[in-house]
């Protein structure tokens, strides 16, 4: 039997008189490397804000391996790795002192965080940058500094919101090579994206959100049943507006 | 862990001082000021002990307050509150709560103010000695170190409560009623003081001093006294007091560190639709640059929590400064009172490229001339602030019975808020920051608020100078029939200023709009 390393049982988030998320169940198996597909707007940040104990869920909770997000924040959070976007982040700390407060604050052991962060650090080719303050850094920086962060206590699963967005293909190639190690190693990967091309070479387990719900989950192969990924996503996503007299003006 | 919270703020800190010269001399500025007013507060603190008994514990609590008052309106009303170590940014990491705010605690005690506050009141340890040995210095040592933690408690609960409050659109009313209340309530009580002191009504003084010093305000503070004079009960009864206090002060801290720490992710997707029914006039602007700047500044202050906060804190400010002047015996002509009124409704405006940030690059690409610009803003705050200048001036003269005198306050304050407007018009272009990127609309970049204050001060003082001439017409027409000449002569006097301020400005604007916009664009 596989275990799921996270489960999000009927999240509910509105805005006022919006429905953001509709009610959203995943199950996430471990040593899965899960992809979370869907328009823009469709509730992928929500869903996953609230699952990673960012944001409180009108209804519903999330489980990072059987702990739940929301009554046990402190035991979730140990075993989970998320990538902060750049307000999360103490921006006015340089890279290496940025990891190395993010170890202080989990209560790893000093000498495991420096050796941890200067590998980190030459991995992901910010070496150079470890004594520039991360506000300075470029938003693909931003990102691998991110997931440096992300990754420094050795998670069990890791949460991703768009790793790939602003990030060059160089870079997109070492964060691709590092996660499939870790999926490898026995961790557990759950990403959001828009890009079909990453999706279908990264991943084994595939869900499509859109209007506030998971329209279709399943492997890959499942998903796609034959046809291009693309495809399925268009027409699950409500299709696209055909461009027909529209914008005449436009020379 | 609180060690590392302590040193994660000084690394900050540090960090920003990196190649910033103006910053590091600001800091160094404000920490002289800094331990120049503690020497000064522990030596009058210490000096309280050689007063009688009775007087010494009416200064002290008088001290006390003003003290505790400070530390919880200034930061609402005009300085904000360093973010340093702003609390969204643990939300990810497995920190318990009580780990969390024990740190976020210390970290808020390293700064100028804290430190000075502290070491200016330990001046009553001494005191406490002096007057009853080693009882007297160690619970005045106690109160001191309670006083303290109300005070960086206090800013903390009630900036963030502000804070939270102002983030959700549907208390934000709450939110300005509890500002106007706090100034309110403040301004008459200093005024009450100093002129009954003035007028020698000594009975008064002692009455409110007893009251101030029950008050968990100055509670910590007085309560050795109450060892030296044989009366332990009611000193423990003060210190416990003060710590029931305390405790609920941290837990109103705790609830919004909360709301700060999961609350940032809905706030920026909260799309909620604005019914747009008290915008409706916005529909009726000219469809022209100047008309589409001015519909979009007065929505700017309407929606930007941010410039909600400013302009509210300004609007109880402004409110709260004529009714100190004005209640009580030794009534100053409301006249002076109303140029204070419109100068803090034109100060709002003194960071407005600030509020937008990197969106100014909008008007950039689209050739928006510099005094057009210019002269929209000023409009559209005007559009606010002439109808509540219309409400506050006539409700204070009216409060403070002098009737009489209301046309020429009300021309004085146009007249003020004209000129206020004209030099806000020069300093937003030439003195302009970039605002924090936080959820927390009375957040500030660290190192900056002496500097901020500072030109802002200077920018008062000027304004101030520059409207003397009307409130001086409308002091010297008084309640005659000249007073009703006033209002259209300061009115052309506010609009010439306006006038001038805005050609000034729109000049300096067209040369230096990328250099403005590198300014308020948040270093991300």
């Amino acid at each position: 039997m596989i275990e799921n390393a996270f489960e999000l049982r009927g999240l509910v988030k509105k805005f006022g008189d919006k429905t953001a998320v509709a009610g959203v169940d995943l199950a996430v198996p471990a040593g899965s490397f899960f992809g979370l597909l869907g328009p823009n707007g469709a509730g992928k940040t929500t869903s996953l804000s609230m699952a990673v104990g960012l944001l409180r869920p009108d209804a519903g909770t999330a489980y990072v391996l059987g702990h739940d997000v929301w009554q046990d924040p402190t035991a979730a959070k140990k075993l989970l790795g998320v990538l902060p976007d750049a307000v999360r982040m103490f921006d006015r700390l340089t890279g290496l002192e940025l990891l190395t407060y993010t170890g202080l604050l989990r209560g790893m052991p000093n000498d495991e965080i420096s050796a941890r962060a200067t590998e980190l650090l030459a991995v992901l080719g910010l070496s150079d940058a470890r004594g520039t303050l991360v506000v300075d850094y470029s938003a693909g920086m931003k990102k691998k500094i991110g997931l440096a962060c992300a990754l420094l206590h050795a998670p069990k699963l890791l949460v991703l919101d768009e790793p790939f967005e602003a990030v060059d293909p160089v870079s997109a190639a070492t964060i691709r090579d590092i996660l499939n190690k870790y999926v490898r190693s026995g961790g557990t990967v759950i990403f959001s994206s828009h890009v079909m091309e990453v999706v279908e070479r990264l991943c084994s387990h595939v869900a499509i959100l859109a209007d506030g719900v998971i329209k279709v989950v399943g492997t890959l192969d499942e998903v796609r049943g034959g046809r291009p990924l693309e495809e399925i996503f268009v027409e699950q996503a409500g299709g696209r507006t055909a461009l027909g007299e529209e914008l005449a003006w436009l020379a | 862990m609180i060690r590392v919270f302590l040193g994660l703020k000084l690394r900050i800190l540090r960090n920003g001082f990196k190649g910033k010269t103006g910053r590091v001399v600001a800091f160094v500025f404000s920490a002289i000021m800094g331990l120049l007013l503690a020497a000064a507060g522990f030596a009058m603190f210490a000096a309280t002990s050689q007063l009688s008994h009775g007087v010494g514990k009416g200064v002290v609590a008088m001290l006390g307050t003003f003290i505790v008052i400070g530390w919880i309106v200034m930061p609402v009303a005009m300085f904000g509150v360093d973010e340093t170590v702003d609390p969204a940014r643990f939300a990810l990491l497995p920190i318990p709560k009580r780990s969390l705010l024990s740190g976020l605690l210390a970290a808020a005690f390293l700064g100028v103010p804290a430190i000075a506050t502290f070491l200016a009141t330990a001046g009553l340890i001494l005191a406490g000695a002096l007057v009853d040995g080693v009882v007297g210095a160690l619970t005045a040592a106690i109160g001191v170190v309670l006083g303290t933690l109300l005070c960086v408690v206090g800013s903390r609960a009630v900036t963030s409560g502000f804070a939270a409050a102002l983030r959700s659109r549907r208390s934000r009313d709450l939110a300005l009623i509890g500002v106007t209340l706090l100034f309110t309530m403040i301004g008459p009580m200093i005024s009450l003081g100093s002129n009954s002191m003035a007028a020698g009504n000594v009975e008064a003084v002692r009455e409110a001093l007893r009251a101030a010093g029950w008050s968990p305000l100055a509670a910590p503070y007085t309560a050795f006294y109450d060892f030296a004079d044989g009366r332990p009960l009611l000193g423990v009864l003060k210190l416990a007091g003060s710590l029931v206090v305390l405790v609920l002060m941290l837990v109103w801290w705790d609830r919004s560190i909360e709301s700060a720490m999961i609350g940032a992710v809905g706030g920026v997707q909260a799309g909620k639709q604005d019914n747009g029914k008290v915008l409706a006039v916005l529909g009726r602007t000219p469809k022209t640059v100047y008309g589409a700047i001015v519909a979009a500044d007065m929505r700017g202050w309407w929606r930007d929590p941010r410039r909600r906060a400013t302009l509210l804190s300004m609007v109880a400010a402004s409110a709260a400064m004529p009714i100190a002047l004005g209640v009580g015996p030794a009534k100053s002509p409301i006249a002076f009172g109303a140029t204070w009124v419109g100068v803090f409704l034109a100060l709002s405006a003194g960071n407005q490229f600030g509020f937008g940030g990197a969106s100014y690059s909008q008007h950039i690409f689209a050739g928006v001339p510099g005094r057009t610009e210019l002269r929209g803003r000023a409009a559209g705050l005007a559009l606010i602030a002439v109808p509540a200048l219309t409400v506050i001036v006539p409700a204070l003269g009216a409060l403070t019975g002098q009737y009489g005198n209301i046309a020429g306050a009300l021309g004085t304050a146009y007249a003020s808020f004209g000129v206020a407007a004209g030099m806000m018009s020069i300093l937003s272009v030439y003195a302009a920051y970039a605002l924090p990127e936080s959820s927390n609309p009375f957040a500030m970049n660290s190192g900056g608020g002496c500097m901020k204050g500072l030109v802002n001060i200077a920018a008062m003082l000027a304004t101030l100078v520059l409207a003397a001439p009307m409130a001086l017409l409308a002091w010297w027409a008084g309640s005659s029939a000249w007073s009703v000449v006033v209002i259209p002569v300061s009115v052309a006097y506010g609009v010439g200023a306006v006038l001038i301020g805005t050609l000034i400005g729109g000049d300096a604007l067209n040369r230096r709009a990328p250099e403005l916009l590198a300014a308020v664009t948040p270093s991300r």
